[in-house]
């Protein structure tokens, strides 16, 4: 599962996954669907503001979604959310 | 945050208006906004029987159910363009749309049209597709609300479609376009449709959240033939300055259509009747004739018995 090892190499890089510390338990993870890809972000609470901002997105061009909800930036996604971010761009 | 009518739980901001607002406000908001559009720029009146383009896209079908919602007497009006797949599902999100809301639907086929589907067109054409479609479909859509004595054709076009033309004409100075761009051209000549865009002061983004929070099931797929057009980096480039200035989309567009006397239309002047079909032209014959004739070999029968007599 390509999403699976997107989580390993996060945590691996971090250094919570380790030959000495093989049993880590993912307690927190956000889900996002960008442009119908999903990727998943491994924190427990994230501004939509600030994760448009890391996905370089504008807000002027973008609507976030939670469970067929929309949302205002200021809302925070929490884990086991899972937030689909529509964005205005395609071509008609 | 909270909205900034009722105080009720907000699910969207809007920058450019410096307010936040909840789904029923919103709705409320959009509706308010189209009206305003239509009185202020004159687009039509109550009575007068509109005909709404519908690709199956959210633009044009968010257009039908906002002027269903305001009391037009509406009609839909769709071309199926023959492209494999693209068009059937376009056509299926149009047709489910419309028997939803049991709202009168005219469906034309481009392959009954011109005797080709696009994907025939596109085999032997060396010009870009996206105009030579567009030319074919305004030619249609023209020709049907004429002959049906509609009195306008409305277009789902919003403001960013709108700016992205602005922007687009002013970089290369295309000042017969500049005269003429507006969200309504009048029908000031015989066989000329009215045309309205009453999206035109809406941002595509309010057109997206009109869209999922009225549940419109619209067909959202990219043409197989689109290749990143200009308006597309035109709309990034206007959202980039709303971005750092809300409000710049909607000042550039109504600041031009204040200021748009200065641009002298003196394309009009060379128009004539096509000597096929007698549709309106700039040249001898027109150019949707000159694509049936290479297609079917015949022009398009001249039809005086549906010149709106009686
Ligand atoms: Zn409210
Ligand atoms: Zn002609």
């Amino acid at each position: 599962m390509p999403q699976d090892n997107l989580v390993l190499k996060n945590l691996q890089k971090q250094g919570l996954l380790t030959a000495s510390k093989p049993h880590v338990i993912i307690l927190f993870m956000i889900r996002i669907v960008i442009d119908g890809e999903e990727q998943q972000l491994d924190t427990k609470k994230m501004r939509i503001e600030t994760l448009l901002r890391r996905f370089h997105i504008n807000p002027e061009t973008a609507l976030a979604l939670r469970q067929g909800e929309l949302l205002t930036e200021d809302e925070d996604l929490l884990e086991g959310d899972v937030c689909i971010i529509m964005r205005t761009t395609a071509e008609k | 945050m909270k909205c900034k009518k009722c105080g009720n739980k907000a699910v969207i901001k809007l920058r450019a208006h410096r307010i936040a607002l909840c789904r029923e406000d919103f709705l409320s908001f959009v509706l308010n906004r189209v009206q305003q559009t239509i009185k202020r720029y004159k687009l039509f009146v109550a009575k007068e029987r509109v005909v709404v383009a519908v690709s199956g896209g959210k633009d044009s079908l968010t257009l039908f159910d906002i002027l269903q919602r305001l009391g037009y007497p509406v009609e839909g009006f769709h071309i199926d363009l023959g492209i494999d797949g693209f068009s059937n599902r376009a056509r299926e999100a149009v047709e489910v749309f419309f028997a939803k809301r049991e709202a009168p639907l005219h469906i034309r086929f481009l392959r009954e049209e011109v005797g080709a589907g696009m994907r025939e067109i596109a085999s032997q054409v060396r010009r870009p597709l996206c105009s030579l479609c567009g030319l074919m479909r305004r030619y249609i859509m023209n020709r049907f609300a004429w002959e049906k004595r509609f009195s306008a054709l409305a277009t789902g076009h919003n403001l960013d479609d709108e700016g992205a033309a602005l922007l687009g004409n002013l970089m290369r100075w295309q000042i017969g376009y500049l005269a003429r761009q507006a969200p309504v051209l009048p029908a000031i000549y015989p066989r000329l449709a009215k045309k309205a865009k009453p999206l035109a002061l809406l941002s595509e983004r309010e057109v997206l959240a009109y869209c999922i929070l009225r549940a419109i099931e619209y067909h959202d797929e990219q043409c197989p033939y689109a290749k990143g057009a200009t308006s597309r980096s035109n709309k990034e480039a206007l959202n980039l300055l709303e971005y750092y200035s809300p409000g710049s989309k909607i000042r550039f567009y109504q600041e031009f259509l204040k200021h748009q006397g200065i641009f002298p239309d003196s394309a009009s002047h060379d128009l004539r009747e096509c000597s096929m079909c007698g549709f309106l032209t700039n040249r001898e014959t027109c150019q949707f004739c000159e694509i049936l004739e290479q297609y079917t070999g015949s022009p398009v029968p001249v039809r005086d018995s549906e010149t709106g007599k009686g």
